[in-house]
């Protein structure tokens, strides 16, 4: 609901979690504020509708995809494929277009680079 | 309260628009490429007061004639050959050539391509300079061989042609007919090696005379979505072109702000004579 199975579906393609590591039995996709807990790769991404939601005739979803990673380059990489695979692509009944709104550094040892990009999502 | 209707499954997202113009005497239309913001075009028409009786009040319906519709757009990409297309035959195009190239690096079209589609041509500078080229004429090309395991040289007017192509940068692109003798060609790469060839250096686009006959031209503005509007006739406006030289403190690229007009063809079928719009099933 709110968009999340939509863009689940956009961004749980091999040209983006080929670059995930594993959780559990699938990729490290998250619908999620937060990584889980249990999650031991440094490779993953985290999406949460970001903007408020106001229903109208025809739907929009804000989320902010959290590309996270080691690295600066490694998370930019990670965030390039969700642009090149879901930025201005039409599915059945929805739209995605993206930005891309810079990288955030590890706070400490513990933390990963994150490349943040806000995706809306237009759905008839 | 909740949503007033159900009717959204002819809700279209926006996404750009190509415009594609064919000028007069051309048999196609070519895409003028990348555009900057909104694609515009607005039906007018001048609207006659319905008739003013003495004594009964308005009677009858308005009426309406000379029907147009206007657009405009901004076009970031500044290919000469465009604009001369938009420009109603106010421009006129000459190529001044560069010097002879022999250093022209061999181009591979990569296996998957198709019988009959065009596959453009790429030249560029050097090896070391990746500069695409424009050919002021049909290419020179030294062979052009399908990479099997046993490589066939293939053989122009049998194998393959080189056709102009206005949609391709240098010009020209390559047709592969069904004459090539190895099996599932399509399933090969294709290695072209240039000869020496002489590039367009400069366009010169050159304007201004003391009388015109414009001749309109066709275009169309079309979405992936299925959404095409037609506009059978079309002339760009007094100030039609904007040609800018922004400031380096400007955001964005150098922008030609094109204006047009649509008119009424009547050598069209009337109900029919200015545009139409496609929507797809």
């Amino acid at each position: 609901m709110f968009g999340e199975t939509e863009l689940y579906a956009a961004l749980n393609v091999s040209g983006i979690t080929d670059l995930l590591g594993s959780y559990g039995t699938g990729s490290a996709l998250f619908n999620a504020n937060v990584i889980p807990a249990d999650c031991e790769v440094a490779a993953t991404i985290n999406y949460y509708m970001s903007i408020p939601w106001t229903d109208t005739e025809y739907q929009l979803y804000i989320y902010s995809i959290n590309c996270r990673e080691k690295t600066f380059d490694e998370s930019v990489i990670i965030a390039k494929a969700v642009i090149d695979n879901i930025n201005r692509v039409l599915y059945s009944d929805y739209y995605i277009v993206c930005s891309v709104t810079g990288t955030i550094e590890p706070r400490d040892e513990t933390d990963n680079f994150n490349t943040l990009i806000e995706a809306k999502i237009k759905k008839k | 309260m909740g949503a007033q209707t159900t009717l959204t499954s002819l809700i279209y997202f926006p996404d750009g628009a190509k415009v594609s113009v064919k000028e007069d005497g051309a048999g196609s239309y070519t895409d003028i490429g990348a555009l900057d913001g909104d694609v515009t075009a607005v039906l007018e028409y001048d609207k006659k007061s319905r008739f003013e009786t003495a004594n009964a009040g308005p009677a009858g319906n308005s009426r309406l004639v000379n029907m147009s519709i206007a657009g405009a757009f901004n076009l970031i990409h500044w290919d000469p050959a465009n604009i001369v297309r938009l420009g109603n035959g106010i421009y006129s195009s000459t190529a001044v050539a560069g010097s002879p190239n022999s250093l022209i690096p061999d181009q591979v079209i990569a296996a998957g391509w198709s019988l009959a589609a065009r596959h453009p041509l790429t030249p560029e500078q050097s090896s070391s300079d990746s500069t695409k080229l424009k050919f002021a004429s049909t290419p020179v090309l030294t062979s052009v061989t399908l990479d099997a395991g046993a490589p066939e040289v293939l053989d122009e007017g049998v194998d393959y042609v080189v056709v102009e192509d206005p949609n391709t940068l240098s010009g020209y692109s390559m047709v592969f007919t069904d004459s090539i003798t190895e099996g599932s060609p399509e399933t090969y790469s294709v290695t072209i090696v240039y000869g020496t060839n002489t590039p367009t250096a400069t366009t010169v686009l050159t304007v201004g005379t003391a009388s015109l006959t414009m001749a309109p031209y066709a275009i169309k503005i079309e979405n992936t979505d299925g959404r095409i509007l037609e506009i059978f006739s079309a002339e760009g406006e007094s100030g039609a072109f904007q040609h800018g030289f922004k400031s380096s403190q400007d955001d964005g690229v150098e922008v030609i702000t094109y204006a047009f007009k649509g008119l009424i063809d009547t050598d069209l079928t009337d109900g029919a004579q200015l545009f139409s719009m496609t929507f797809p099933a």
